[in-house]
C-alpha cells in the first residue's frame, strides 16, 4: 500500500531527544504549555504563563533540574495562544508534541480547551498534567485518563469548604444561592450540598443563576433578598458581577452571611468597590495559596522570591491574578515531578507525578500540601476556610 | 480561452499537491488544513447569504455549533452512521435557518443583521442549558472519524482526505449554484428588489432559502469541525466566531468562491501569525486587516487576484490593459457595480461624489437595468 | 414587593441600554449607518476619561473633556474611515464599522489592557428607599440624565438650523448639496454628536460596570435591539425601548420560568420581531415609502 510506504518518512515526532525519550536530551528538558494569551482572558492566561515562566527561569539561572540520573538539566518552554478555544488547544498540543517534541505539556488554562486535549493526550500518550481548572474530569479516572492530572482544588472541594461556614453558625438557616449557569456553577453547588447534607443548613427556595456575559446580577440578587435567607452563596466567577451583587444587596438592606469563591473575593477587586467590607457583618472565603498583595505575608520568604522573579522574568505580567501564583506553584510543582522521576520516559514522568508527594512547593498556604498518590482527587485538594475581619482574611476554626 | 488553461491547469497542480500532502506531513500539519478547509465551508455558506443575496449575518456561529453538536450526540451518543449524522447536521441547521428567516425576512436591514446577532447568544445559552445532552459548558468529546482498514492510512490521512474531498464536493455544488439559475436570481435579489419581483422572483422567498443554504452549509461545517478535532462546546457557537467569520469572509473575497477558500486561510493563520510577533495583538491584527482590505482591497483577495490575472492576460494579449472580456467576470462582480440600494431606504449618507453609476471598464448595465430610487418619508 | 423592585432594576438596566442606544439613533439618523463599533467608541472615550482623571483631574471636568475630545474623534472617524465607504452597499458599511470595533478593541487592550478599572461615579453613591423598594442614586442620575439628553436632541434637531441640515442631509443628500449645504461637514458633525454621546453613555455605566475593553460589548446587542424596536430614527423611540426591555427582561426572567435567566436575551429579540412584524417602522419610527 502506497500509504503504508509513505507514512514513514516525515511523520515522525521531531527533535527534542531520542526516539525513547522524547523531550529530554542531556542538557535540556522541552516543555509546553497553551493557554489564552488573545481576547478577554487573556489577562489570566498571560499571568498563568507568567507565573510558570518566572519559576523555570528562576531554576535554570541557579543551574537547572537536578535529575535522578547526575544530569542537571535547563528547561525550555515552548508557549503557543490558544484564544481559549478549545479547538486550537487541541491543535497546540499536536504541535507542542509532533513539531516541538515536547515531554509533556504542564499547566494549561480552561475547562473545555482541557477537555478538548485530553482525548489528544490518551491518544499520542503524552502526558497533560497539572492543568489549572477546577474541573473534577480531570483527576478524577486516572485509570480511563492515565495521562491526564489536574492540579488545583475542585470547584466541589470549595463549595464544601464553603458549606463549614454555614454550618459553623449552629442554627437552622437558609441560603440563597447564585451561580454561574454552567457546570462551573453546578459544581460548586452540589459541593455545597454534600457539605450541608445532614446539617440544619438549607437552601433557600429559588437558585438564580446568570451568565458570564450578564451586564449586572441586579435581578437576581433582587430575587434573593425576597427569599430573606440568612446566608448568600455568592458563586460569582466573573469579577465585575460579584461587584454587582453585593452592591445591589446593601443597597436592598440586606445583610446576609456572604459565602464567596476564591477568586472573586479580593478586598482591593470585590470587597472595597461593592462596599462590602464596611456593610457585611461576616464574609468567608476559601483560599488555598498565598496572596501577594496580603500584608501578612509580605515578609514571608516564598512571596518575596515569587514578587521578585515575576518582575525579573515575567513583568508584563500581572502578578496579583491567581493566575500567576497557580503557574509558579504548578511549575513547581512539575520541577518535584522531574526531579523523582527514575527514568527519561513520558511513562517515567506520569508514574512520578502519581506517586508525588511534597509539603513544601512554595505560594501554597501552610498545611496545604501537594498529594497526587490519592486516586480520583486533585494533587492539591485542601481548601481552607477564611473569614474576612478588620481589613484582612484570616484562617476561620470553623467550631 | 488560454485563461481556462491556465485556470484549469492550476486547478489540477493544487488537486494533486492536497492529495499528496498528508502523506509527508505531521498529524498536526494534515488537521490544520483539514480546519482550513472547514472554515471555508462556513465562510462559504455565510457568502451565499451574504456575498450572494446581500444579507448580513451575524448567526453562522450558532449553525456551525448546531452541526457539530448534530455529529457529536448523533454519531458519539446515538450511534448514528456518520452518512446519517452528517445529513441531520446539514439538515437541522436548514429546517431552523427557514424558520428563522421566514419572519426575519420581513424585516428591513437592520432588523435582520440584529436578528442573527442574537442567534449565537441564545445558542450558547440552550447549550449550556441541556447540559444531558450536550456536556454543558465542559462540552463534548466525540471522536468520530474512523479509519477502513483497507487503506492503510493513519487516522490523520484519512481525516484529511474526508474532510476535503466533503469540502470540495460542497464548493462544487456552491459554484454550480451560484453560476446557475439561483445565483441570478440572488443577484437580481440583492441588486433591485422591486425589479426582481416585477420578474417573477420572490425576494423573501430567495432571501430565505439563501439563509437556509448558508445555515446547511455552517451545520455541514460544524460537522467537519466536528470530525477533525472531536471535541464540540459552547465555545464554538459564540458571537465572536460570527464576527470573524464574516470578517475573513470580506478579507478573502465577498461574493466569490475562491474567496471564501482564502477566508478559511485566513482565519487560521493570522492568529497563528499573531503569535509569532506578540499574541496580544490579535484582535488588533483582525481589525486592521479587515479595515486595509476595505480601504484598498473592498473586493477581498480574491477579487484582486481576478483583477491581476485580467491585467496579465490582458497584457499579453493586447500589449496594454483594457476592458474585462465578458466571459472572464466572476459573478461576484456584481455586488460591486451598484449605483444604489433598493431595499431599504437607504439613509444615503455622503454626496460629495455624485451617485450615478461610475463608467468604468465597459459594461455597467446588468441587464435589468438600475434605478435610482428616490426615496421620501411620509 | 419584588415585582416593583423588579421593575425599577429594569429601568436602570434600561437605561445603560438606553444611553448606547441613543448613539447609535444619532449616527443613524445623520448619516445612515448602523454603527456596530458606537460602543467600542465609547469605551475608548470612557478610557480617555479615566486617563484624566488618573492624572487629577475632577470626575465632571474629566467627562466634559472627554465629550468635547469624542466630538472629535467621531468627526474623525467619519472623514477617515467612514466617508471611504458611503458609496458602497450598506453591507459593506456594516462590515467597515464591524472592522472599527476589531481595530479599536484591539487599540483599546493593548493601551489599557484588560483588567477591571474603577471609574468615579458623576453622582454621589447613596440609596433612595422607599418602603421595601430601593434605587441607587447613580442609577436615579443615569435616567434623569437620559431623559435630559432626549429633549436636548429633541431641540437640537427639530428647533434649530443645524438640527434641520442634519436632517436634511440624511434625508436627501443630492438635494442638500445642491441646495448648498456642506454636506461632508455636517456628516462629520453628526459623527461627532453620535461619539460625544457615547461618551457620556460609557462615563455615566462605568462606575457600575467597570471599565475594561469589552465593557459595552453585553450593552451593544440591547442597545441595538432597543435602537430597532425604537424604530432606529427616534432617539424618545429607542430610549423607551431600552426601558421596556429592561423590564421586560426582568419579568419575564423571574416570572417566565422556561425563560429564566439565561435566556433573557431571548426578550428583547421576540419583542423586536414581533413588534417590527406588526409594525415595521419600530414603536416610535416613520413609515418609509420607497418610489421606483
Amino acid at each position: 500500500m502506497m500509504g503504508m510506504a509513505l507514512t514513514a518518512c516525515g511523520r515522525d515526532e521531531s527533535s527534542g531527544g531520542t526516539q525513547s525519550t522524547p523531550g529530554i536530551s542531556d542538557s535540556t528538558v522541552k516543555i509546553g504549555i497553551s493557554v489564552p494569551l488573545s481576547g478577554p482572558v487573556s489577562d489570566a492566561g498571560t499571568a498563568q504563563l507568567g507565573g510558570a515562566k518566572a519559576y523555570y527561569e528562576a531554576i535554570n539561572a541557579a543551574g537547572g533540574v537536578r535529575m535522578r540520573d547526575g544530569k542537571t538539566r535547563k528547561i525550555e518552554l515552548t508557549s503557543y495562544d490558544d484564544g481559549y478555544e478549545p479547538g486550537r488547544s487541541a491543535q497546540n498540543f499536536r504541535r507542542l508534541v509532533q513539531q516541538d517534541g515536547a515531554l509533556a505539556v504542564v499547566g494549561g488554562l480552561g475547562t473545555a480547551q482541557n477537555a478538548a486535549v485530553l482525548p489528544v493526550a490518551k491518544e499520542l500518550g503524552v502526558p497533560q498534567v497539572f492543568v489549572a481548572s477546577g474541573a473534577s474530569l480531570f483527576s478524577a479516572k486516572p485509570a480511563d485518563n492515565p495521562w491526564t492530572i489536574g492540579w488545583q482544588p475542585t470547584y466541589e472541594a470549595e463549595g464544601e469548604a464553603l458549606a463549614q461556614a454555614a454550618i459553623a453558625l449552629n442554627r437552622p438557616v437558609t441560603v440563597a444561592v447564585l451561580r454561574q449557569n454552567d457546570d462551573l456553577g453546578k459544581a460548586f453547588l452540589n459541593g455545597f450540598n454534600k457539605g450541608i447534607e445532614g446539617s440544619q443548613v438549607k437552601l433557600a427556595g429559588t437558585i438564580q443563576t446568570y451568565e458570564a456575559a450578564d451586564t449586572t446580577v441586579d435581578s437576581q440578587i433582587t430575587n434573593l433578598a425576597a427569599t430573606k435567607a440568612e446566608v448568600l452563596l455568592s458563586a460569582v466567577a466573573v469579577v465585575r458581577l460579584q461587584i454587582s451583587a453585593l452592591t445591589k444587596a446593601r443597597e436592598l438592606n440586606w445583610k446576609p452571611v456572604v459565602l464567596l469563591p476564591g477568586f472573586t473575593q479580593g478586598f482591593s477587586t470585590v470587597l472595597k468597590p461593592s462596599g462590602a467590607d464596611a456593610y457585611f457583618d461576616q464574609i468567608y472565603s476559601t483560599g488555598f495559596v498565598k496572596i501577594p498583595s496580603d500584608p501578612q505575608w509580605s515578609s514571608d520568604q516564598a512571596v518575596t522570591e515569587f514578587t521578585g522573579r515575576m518582575k525579573q522574568y515575567s513583568p508584563q505580567a500581572n502578578a496579583n491574578l491567581p493566575n500567576a501564583v497557580w503557574g509558579y506553584a504548578t511549575a513547581a510543582t512539575f520541577v518535584r515531578a522531574l526531579e523523582t522521576m527514575d527514568g527519561l520516559t513520558r511513562q517515567n514522568l506520569m508514574d512520578a507525578i502519581r506517586k508525588l508527594k511534597a509539603d513544601d512547593i512554595p505560594m501554597l498556604l501552610p498545611g496545604v500540601t501537594v498529594d497526587a498518590s490519592a486516586a480520583g482527587k486533585s494533587p492539591v485538594n485542601v481548601t481552607k476556610l477564611f473569614k474576612f475581619a478588620d481589613g484582612k482574611y484570616s484562617l476561620a476554626q470553623p467550631s | 480561452m488560454r485563461r481556462t488553461w491556465y485556470r484549469a491547469g492550476a486547478l489540477a497542480a493544487g488537486i494533486i499537491v492536497l492529495a499528496v500532502l498528508p502523506l509527508n506531513s505531521t498529524p498536526y500539519t494534515n488537521y490544520q488544513v483539514a480546519l482550513v478547509a472547514t472554515y471555508a465551508v462556513a465562510i462559504l455558506g455565510l457568502n451565499l447569504v451574504s456575498g450572494y443575496a446581500g444579507q448580513i449575518s451575524l448567526g453562522q456561529s450558532a449553525f456551525f455549533g448546531l452541526g457539530g453538536y448534530c455529529a457529536a450526540i448523533a454519531t458519539a451518543r446515538a450511534g448514528w452512521p456518520l452518512p446519517a449524522s452528517f445529513l441531520l447536521a446539514c439538515a437541522l441547521p436548514a429546517a431552523v435557518g427557514l424558520l428563522i428567516a421566514i419572519p426575519a425576512v420581513r424585516l428591513r436591514g437592520h432588523g435582520l443583521a440584529i436578528f442573527t446577532l442574537a442567534l449565537p447568544l441564545i445558542g450558547v445559552a440552550l447549550a449550556k442549558r441541556f447540559l444531558d445532552l450536550t456536556g454543558g459548558s465542559e462540552g463534548l468529546s466525540a471522536r468520530i472519524a474512523r479509519v477502513p482498514g483497507w487503506t492503510g492510512l493513519d487516522i490523520d490521512q484519512w481525516t484529511y482526505y474526508v474532510v476535503l474531498a466533503i469540502a470540495g464536493a460542497l464548493f462544487l455544488l456552491a459554484r454550480n449554484m451560484v453560476t446557475g439559475r439561483l445565483g441570478r436570481a440572488l443577484s437580481t435579489v440583492r441588486e433591485n428588489e422591486v425589479v426582481a419581483a416585477s420578474m417573477g422572483i420572490s425576494p423573501r422567498r430567495y432571501k430565505a432559502l439563501a439563509f437556509a443554504m448558508a445555515a446547511a452549509y455552517g451545520g455541514a461545517a460544524g460537522w467537519l469541525y466536528v470530525y477533525t478535532i472531536g471535541f464540540v462546546s459552547p465555545v464554538e457557537m459564540e458571537l465572536l466566531l460570527s464576527i470573524n467569520l464574516l470578517a475573513m469572509m470580506i478579507v478573502g473575497g465577498m461574493g466569490s468562491v475562491l474567496g471564501s477558500l482564502l477566508g478559511g486561510v485566513l482565519y487560521v493563520y493570522v492568529p497563528i501569525v499573531a503569535g509569532t510577533v506578540d499574541p496580544v495583538r490579535t484582535t488588533l491584527l483582525y481589525g486592521a486587516i479587515l479595515v486595509l482590505v476595505l480601504f484598498l482591497a473592498p473586493g477581498g483577495i480574491a477579487r484582486a487576484l481576478h483583477r491581476t490575472g485580467d491585467w496579465l492576460s490582458d497584457l499579453r494579449a493586447r500589449k496594454g490593459p483594457g476592458p474585462p472580456a465578458p466571459g472572464d467576470r466572476d459573478l461576484g462582480d456584481d455586488w460591486r457595480r451598484r449605483a444604489s440600494a433598493p431595499e431599504e431606504t437607504r439613509k444615503v449618507h455622503g454626496a460629495t461624489t455624485q451617485r450615478l453609476p461610475r463608467a468604468r471598464g465597459g459594461d455597467r448595465d446588468d441587464g435589468n437595468g438600475s434605478h435610482r430610487l428616490r426615496t421620501r418619508r411620509e | 414587593m419584588r415585582a416593583l423592585q423588579q421593575v425599577i432594576d429594569g429601568l436602570a438596566t434600561g437605561s445603560i441600554y438606553g444611553a448606547l442606544a441613543l448613539a447609535l439613533v444619532l449616527a443613524h439618523r445623520a448619516t445612515g449607518v448602523v454603527n456596530f463599533a458606537q460602543g467600542q467608541m465609547a469605551v475608548v472615550s470612557t478610557f480617555f476619561a479615566w486617563s484624566l482623571v488618573q492624572s487629577g483631574l475632577g470626575v465632571v471636568l474629566a467627562i466634559a473633556l472627554t465629550v468635547a475630545a469624542s466630538l472629535l474623534f467621531g468627526a474623525t472617524v467619519e472623514r477617515v474611515v467612514m466617508r471611504r465607504f458611503e458609496r458602497e452597499s450598506p453591507m459593506i458599511t456594516i462590515v467597515a464599522t464591524v472592522g472599527l470595533l476589531l481595530l479599536l478593541n484591539g487599540v483599546s487592550s493593548l493601551i489599557w489592557g484588560y483588567d477591571l478599572k474603577a471609574f468615579p461615579p458623576a453622582f454621589s453613591s447613596g440609596t433612595l428607599r422607599a418602603g421595601e423598594a430601593a434605587v441607587s442614586i447613580p442609577a436615579l442620575g443615569t435616567f434623569l440624565v437620559l431623559v435630559a439628553v432626549v429633549l436636548v436632541l429633541y431641540v437640537l434637531m427639530m428647533r434649530t438650523r443645524l438640527g434641520l441640515a442634519l436632517r436634511a442631509v440624511a434625508d436627501n443628500p443630492d438635494s442638500s448639496a445642491l441646495s448648498g449645504l456642506p454636506v461632508g461637514r455636517l456628516l462629520m458633525v453628526g459623527w461627532g454628536l453620535a461619539a460625544g454621546l457615547g461618551a457620556i453613555a460609557g462615563c455615566l455605566v462605568a462606575p457600575k460596570l467597570y471599565l475594561d475593553p469589552n465593557m459595552l460589548a453585553g450593552v451593544l446587542v440591547y442597545a441595538l435591539a432597543a435602537a430597532v424596536l425604537g424604530g432606529f430614527d427616534s432617539p424618545l423611540g429607542a430610549v423607551v425601548a431600552a426601558w421596556i426591555i429592561g423590564v421586560s427582561e426582568n419579568l419575564a426572567a423571574t416570572y417566565i420560568g422556561v425563560i429564566g435567566n439565561d435566556l433573557r436575551i431571548s426578550v428583547p429579540l421576540l419583542l423586536t420581531v414581533l413588534v417590527l412584524l406588526l409594525r415595521p417602522q419600530g414603536l416610535f419610527g416613520r413609515r418609509e415609502v420607497v418610489r421606483v
